[in-house]
């Protein structure tokens, strides 16, 4: 009967910590409101401002009382919520009224100066102090501000790219975690998972320009990339058009069905940039999946 | 003694409700079904329900090479392109359509441009499941007029006259398709009435052949 009741307890706990974990409380606003704009930024006329001239909810959003309105309800597919949208970059939304020169922050990934030294306020942004490089540390010894499985999202979106909410799980297979271990001490790299053995955005990605970490280490065993600033690059192919092809009459009924025009093409990476191995030839890919045939 | 089963049943079903679990006697080798409903409900990803799928078969090693030599990669099929769409129920659709090539990508090299094994099935496991709907009853017998009316169409799957001249000019078979036994002794009277017909599936040659000996 003990048993029995002290299930229920664990239950009841368990249940509560599910249901904070879904529902994580939030600030209350995600950008000032009630203030007049400084004169450094160019609110466009579309946004409308409140009585006085302060910045009000509805100035960005358009929609009335929204700011009494319950998340789930908010209609966010309504060509106000995001005034003259969609954009094809979120922070272009945010330039319609803030200079883009003037408030966008350096690539924090860039990490080395012209020197070849360490830009160690770089290193504070996810880490609290900066960690020694020399050292080989356990994780809990990095000091991360969040957990590693959410320190990209303070900057990325968790769907920057297809296919990255799949891969942020745990592997379907028992197989899969094994050859996760086994290609990772093979290829002499670091494969990160999370406490609960999921994949997440730096298993693949590492944080770190090539040289913050010895290349000889696993951690610092990556894709070379000499200008990181340039980043990804790519190049035309003719598969393009057979792509295209491939998806045209799938995107149609998409764009149909919701209004939109969204559109796929082809281009092959001739440079790849914050990859622990590359993908563009399928290794990385390669380190978890395997085919019978 | 009645209100102590009645205190005893309720205590019993209080804690089956409270475990969330109906109190059911253990069945031997049901013990490890699982009890947790969101399970059963769990929908099939994309990629689980590939290896259900009858109606295509694509071998990812067999590709490996070729895909080295032409210089490509997983990504090539699997678009892994920067995603603008953050509204998870247009998100998901799109991904699959970016996941899941179709007929033009793996045509493109099988069929358009013969670089690989063109053999329907070598992919398709099921002939069936891809031909036109008439092909399923007797067509064989029945394809003379669509053959001389368009043969485009036909070559969108039959992708060189092999197809054609497999059956119509073995010579190793009594097969009695096209013509009836022993006809060779007595093709003479029609070859001279409608040499025509003839020349619908035999040159000059065929006929000198023999006849030159």
């Amino acid at each position: 009967m003990h048993d029995k009741i002290i299930r229920v307890f664990i239950l009841f706990g368990f249940a509560t910590v599910v249901f904070a974990e879904e529902k994580p409380e939030l600030p209350p606003f995600h950008h000032i409101v009630g203030v007049k704009p400084s004169k450094a930024i160019e609110v466009p006329e579309k946004f409308k401002l409140g009585e006085q001239g302060e910045l009000i909810c509805a100035t960005c959003h358009g929609l009335k009382d929204i700011d009494k309105t319950s998340v789930e309800k908010v209609d966010k597919n309504s060509v106000d919520f995001l005034i003259g949208g969609s954009y094809r970059r979120i922070t272009g939304f945010c330039y319609r009224c803030h200079d883009e020169e003037k408030t966008q922050r350096d690539n924090i990934h860039v990490m080395l100066d012209s020197q070849g030294e360490i830009k160690k306020k770089n290193c504070t942004f996810c880490h609290e102090e900066v960690p020694d490089r020399d050292k080989k540390l356990e994780s809990s010894e990095l000091k991360l501000r969040v957990s590693m499985q959410k320190i990209c999202y303070g900057c990325h979106l968790k769907d920057p790219h297809f296919n990255s909410v799949e891969h942020q799980v745990k592997p379907a297979q028992k197989e899969m975690l094994e050859r996760i271990h086994k290609h990772s001490k093979e290829l002499n790299i670091l494969v990160p998972l999370s406490e609960k053995e999921e994949v997440i955005c730096i298993s693949c990605h590492t944080p770190h320009q090539y040289g913050v970490i010895d290349p000889e280490k696993p951690a610092g065993n990556q894709v070379v990339i000499e200008d990181l600033e340039k980043g990804i690059e790519y190049e035309e192919h003719p598969w393009n058009e057979v792509f295209s092809a491939d998806k045209d009459a799938r995107l149609q009924a998409f764009n149909q069905l919701h209004n939109m025009n969204v559109q796929f093409s082809y281009q092959r990476i001739t440079q790849e940039a914050l990859l622990r191995l590359p993908a563009k030839d399928g290794q990385l890919c390669l380190v978890c999946h395997d085919f019978k045939d | 003694m009645r209100w102590i089963i009645y205190s005893l049943l309720l205590s019993l079903s209080m804690v089956c409700v409270a475990a969330e679990q109906p109190f059911i006697p253990t069945v031997p080798g049901q013990e490890k079904q699982s009890q947790d409903p969101k399970d059963n409900k769990k929908e099939a990803t994309w990629w689980e329900k590939r290896d259900q799928r009858s109606d295509i078969y694509y071998p990812h090693k067999v590709h490996y090479e070729v895909m080295k030599e032409e210089g490509d990669s997983c990504l090539l099929c699997h678009a892994f392109q920067k995603n603008d769409e953050h509204d998870e129920t247009k998100r998901k659709p799109l991904n699959t359509v970016a996941n899941e090539p179709l007929e033009a990508i793996c045509h493109d090299c099988h069929v358009t441009e013969l670089r690989g094994p063109w053999r329907c099935n070598l992919c398709h496991d099921d002939p069936k499941k891809i031909w036109p709907a008439d092909h399923n009853s007797g067509y064989i017998q029945n394809h003379q007029e669509d053959s001389k009316q368009d043969t485009a169409i036909c070559e969108t799957c039959h992708l060189d006259q092999k197809f054609c001249t497999n059956c119509h000019f073995r010579r190793d078979t009594l097969n009695r398709s096209y013509h009836p036994l022993n006809y060779i002794n007595r093709h003479g009277l029609e070859a001279r009435m409608m040499p025509a017909n003839c020349a619908q599936c035999h040159n000059s040659f065929y006929c000198q052949d023999c006849h030159n000996q």
